[in-house]
């Protein structure tokens, strides 16, 4: 709970700040832009303060380079 | 940004956070002989980093995105520049959470790491607002305490040092060398392209390359005395073994019998090393976004952006166990990002350049 | 831009009648009772009065202006009639310094200045003559940069006597003096000095557009014009170097920097300001190099100890007590075992006190002031470790720290020092160690994006200048300062002969 205040607190801080005018200026591109790294950081934020563990992503980098490393013979 | 102040940056890149798990990876393949693999590895990173240089050098004042733009078009070279993005976004996440690791593995266990985390990535962000030209005049400041430290590190240790640690010598196969040597070598330069994106903002100078290379050699010689050291000192099993071998030989420090456990001080370099690696790194990828969608006020994207590294850094592995089975994994992403990005756009542009001399005569 | 502040009275012009200007002038002020007229007429028959500020006018020069306009030798009538006043200027009265007015505003700032005013029936002008004749503070020494080896001459808050001050320091012709003057109702003098030649233009130009850019009623000290004119950054170190002393001005304006100069003040700018001058004291330079230089490398030590060292405490004492040696780890356990409360909050505690007692210290009257520091320090921190409200280590600490802060020769730089040691003290009670090296590279990084009139504020320093650091880190003998600091001093490189070297005589025997 306290988690997801500090998260929403940390997002919306620099939204209002310098997302707000973005929007203002009616610069669309660099709006979406933001709102989405903003909510993709907030999300990954979110899950670091309420220590909720995801799959890592890095799991499609290993599956991507299976193949490669029992090629190569690195896996150990 | 002046080529001193480049040189300091790539020495500090170069350095980055290998001092936390390089010496043990090397020693969990070669064990003894990963002096031998450092040598090897280094000087075919050298070679990368060179060819990185020189890469950067063809294409004068433009950055990694513009040359993917020109040389591949809009849409291939905006795919390969996204990959390029994801690249240093995950390896200044990588960063981050190495710091993070280990001081709430060995300094501070109590504090949970998410907070350490958030200090770490706050402060790498207030690096970003502050822009290039301030972290490179911060890293020329704390450069020197850099050099003294670890020339205390070795000055201290050198009453622990057995060379018999480093026998038998050369008894294992060519094959376990090369694997080593792949990764000593990807792993601290193979980021080096975050610099393809900080070249155009050097003040040209006569014999930069010089200058330049003095820096990579410099930076790999750390790596190896660092390597040395912890064989040394701790000899193969301990290195290959302890969670942080740097760490643990700085613990072996004593002074006269009452200075003792002053390993966090002669540890300091090496997080400051990590924090110039990371702020380039993120640097690099705050740039390439903007020049890739080309937003008109970069600035306000500091903040997701670093949100967006202090959020991965923590969900990237659930486990140390996880982050340092990524390692094999890692080096030959790296790799492969550097023959793509760099390597295929350079035959690219050749061929494209040579087209061109065709079709004009 | 809509004016918050009423203008000065006066803007006419004097008309023909005596009468009417001098009720103009008198209502202008109010009739102050210290505005004096005296009206005259001298033996050719005019009629006149002379008018000034008692006070401020030099008495002698009111006597001798009104002997002069009294007794006129007849001259060549047509010349008279033409222009009197400049007549009177020109052959009559025997004042050095006279202009010929006629706007109501212009005569008010001559007379507001120590000025006489002479005015005559039928002429639209008058003269003034400039006569300041008030009771200034003599030259006396620097109350608060004070030296053993050196000059003892301080800045007086007239500024005439300062310029004067300077241009006996350097004789050069190409050292000049621009004045302007700022502040709608105190029209305060403000003059800026640099030689030409050596000062870069362009800093000169950007000092002179910053001040005729300030727009404000009153202009009461030199720390106005400091706040208006610095660069405009967030920033708790100061960007402007102020001093009292005339040798530091004249060394400053010697290495191609500006000084700016304000009436009422003896504090005077330098601009532009580095990290590295305010370590740097005039003693440096007439003492010998090896104890300067000693004493130069004391100056950043303390600077590190006043910054730093409540953080080191509470962080070793916190987190990392593997690092103390086990004797005195044992002994400071058993200090802070009946202290209540955790490191951090005792510093602070210590922290605030010290800095109360510093304030007080500053504002008691001579005579208690020692006392009570004395007895503030020693008494209150022993008191209050025998009560157990913080530990004797605590006490030590605060201590050092404070008498470091001192040891910094600026006194605006000790200040942010201080300031910045309270962020510090939190950032390593939460995080150690990590915690100052973060808080350091804050700072530092903060500092780099400083700039101070265009020049970097960390030069010297990074970029790193090797020429430049035999006056930074410690101080080389005046035989190897051969270049000016490259900040400022590019335009004219070499300070003295490169080639000069001291003879010595190798043979033996009576000298040469």
């Amino acid at each position: 709970m306290f988690g997801i205040l500090i998260t929403l607190g940390i997002i919306l801080i620099p939204f209002l700040a310098e997302g707000l005018t973005l929007f203002k200026k009616r610069w669309y591109k660099e709006a979406a832009l933001y709102t989405l790294l903003l909510s993709l950081g907030g999300w990954f934020s979110i899950c670091t303060f309420n220590v909720i563990t995801l799959p890592s992503p890095f799991l499609l980098l290993k599956a991507a380079f299976a193949p490669a490393i029992k090629l190569f013979g690195m896996g150990e | 940004m002046s080529v001193r102040q480049l040189k300091v940056l790539v020495i500090f890149f170069i350095v980055g956070d290998i001092a936390w798990f390089l010496p043990s990876l090397a020693a969990s393949i070669v064990q003894q002989d990963a002096w031998i693999a450092t040598i090897i590895g280094s000087a075919a990173g050298w070679g990368l980093a060179a060819f990185i240089f020189w890469f950067g050098m063809r294409f004068p004042g433009k950055t990694l995105v513009d040359i993917h733009r020109d040389v591949a078009g809009k849409w291939i070279g905006g795919l390969l520049s996204l990959f390029f993005i994801v690249h240093m976004l995950s390896a200044a996440s990588a960063e981050v959470r190495a710091i993070g690791q280990f001081v709430t593995t060995q300094i501070m266990m109590e504090t949970p790491m998410r907070v350490i985390l958030f200090v770490f990535s706050a402060t790498v962000v207030i690096a970003l607002f502050a822009g290039l030209e301030a972290l490179s005049l911060t890293a020329q400041v704390f450069f020197l305490l850099f050099v003294g430290l670890s020339v205390l590190l070795l000055a201290l240790l050198t009453g622990e040092l057995e060379f018999s640690n480093l026998l038998p010598v050369l008894n294992h196969s060519p094959a376990e060398f090369a694997r080593s040597a792949l990764m000593l070598s990807v792993f601290p330069y193979g980021e080096m392209t975050a610099f393809l994106m900080i070249f155009p903002a050097v003040k040209k100078e006569e014999r930069m390359f010089k200058h330049y290379l003095h820096a990579v050699m410099w930076g790999g010689l750390m790596i190896i005395m660092l390597v040395m050291l912890s064989l040394l000192s701790l000899g193969a099993y301990l290195t290959e073994q302890q969670l942080y071998p740097t760490y643990t030989m700085a613990k072996k420090i004593s002074i006269g019998d009452f200075l003792q456990r002053l390993e966090f001080i002669l540890v300091i370099s090496y997080v400051m090393s990590t924090f110039f690696k990371c702020a380039i790194l993120i640097y690099a990828a705050k740039q390439a976004i903007i020049q890739l969608f080309k937003l008109r006020y970069g600035r306000a994207f500091i903040m997701p952006v670093g949100l967006l590294m202090f959020g991965f850094s923590y969900i990237m592995a659930p486990d140390i166990v996880f982050l340092n089975s990524l390692a094999p994994f890692w080096s030959l992403w790296s790799l492969s990002n550097l023959i793509v990005l760099v390597g295929l756009i350079y035959l690219l542009h050749l061929f494209k350049s040579r087209q061109k001399k065709t079709g004009a005569t | 831009m809509p004016k918050t502040h009423k203008p000065q009275p006066g803007n006419g012009t004097l008309q023909p009648d005596l009468k009417n200007n001098l009720d103009e002038l008198q209502r202008g002020m109010g009739s102050s009772s210290d505005l004096i007229f005296k009206e005259l007429t001298n033996n050719l028959g005019w009629t006149g009065a002379l008018l000034f500020i008692d006070g401020l006018a030099d008495s002698v020069a009111i006597r001798h202006a009104i002997q002069d306009f009294l007794h006129i030798q007849s001259r060549n009538t047509s010349e008279i009639h033409e222009s009197p006043v400049s007549f009177l200027s020109s052959k009559v009265i025997t004042a050095g310094n006279t202009n010929i007015l006629s706007h109501t505003n212009e005569i008010y700032a001559s007379l507001l200045s120590g000025g006489i005013i002479l005015l005559l029936e039928g002429s639209t002008e008058c003269l003034s003559i400039i006569a300041e004749g008030w009771k200034d503070r003599s030259v006396s020494e620097p109350t608060s940069q004070s030296v053993v080896r050196g000059p003892m001459e301080a800045f007086t808050e007239n500024i005439r006597t300062n310029t004067t001050l300077v241009r006996r320091k350097i004789k050069d012709p190409r050292l000049w003096v621009q004045e302007l003057k700022i502040g709608d109702v105190t029209q305060t003098n403000v003059a800026v000095m640099h030689i030409e030649g050596l000062a870069e233009q362009h800093i000169v130009d950007e000092v002179m557009e910053r001040l005729n850019r300030i727009d404000i009623d009153g202009i009461l000290e030199s720390g106005y014009v400091e706040s208006f004119i610095q660069d405009k950054i967030y920033t708790p170190f100061p960007l402007i170097y102020n001093t009292e002393r005339p040798d530091t001005i004249a060394a400053g304006l010697l290495e191609g920097k500006v000084a700016i100069l304000v009436d009422g003040t003896p504090f005077v700018l330098l601009v532009p300001a580095l990290f590295v001058q305010f370590f740097q004291s005039a003693e440096d330079y007439y003492q010998r190099a090896d104890i300067s230089t000693l004493l130069r490398m004391l100056r950043y030590i303390s600077f590190f100890i006043a910054m730093l060292a409540p953080s080191i405490y509470i962080a070793i004492t916190t987190f990392h007590q593997e690092m103390l040696p086990t004797g005195l780890l044992i002994n400071l356990a058993a200090q802070r075992e009946g202290v209540p409360f955790p490191a951090f909050v005792e510093a602070v505690l210590m922290e605030i006190t010290f800095e109360i007692l510093r304030e007080a210290g500053v504002r008691m009257p001579k005579t208690v002031g020692q006392a009570v520091s004395i007895v503030g320090t020693l008494v209150i921190g022993q008191a209050a470790v025998d009560a157990g409200i913080v530990s004797a280590a605590m006490v030590i600490i605060v201590s050092i720290t404070a008498i470091s802060s001192f040891v910094i020769p600026a006194v605006n730089f000790s200040i942010t020092v201080r300031m910045l040691r309270f962020p510090l003290m939190g950032l390593s009670a939460s995080f150690g160690l990590l915690g100052i090296l973060l808080g350091m590279m804050i700072i530092v990084l903060h500092l780099g994006t400083i700039k101070s009139f265009g020049v970097h504020y960390l030069h010297t320093f990074a970029p790193f200048n090797w020429r430049d650091q035999k006056d930074a880190l410690f101080r080389a003998p005046w035989v190897w300062m051969k270049t000016r600091p490259s900040s400022t001093g590019k335009l004219n490189r070499f300070r003295q002969n490169p080639r000069h070297w001291p003879t010595g005589n190798n043979k033996g025997g009576s000298g040469s």
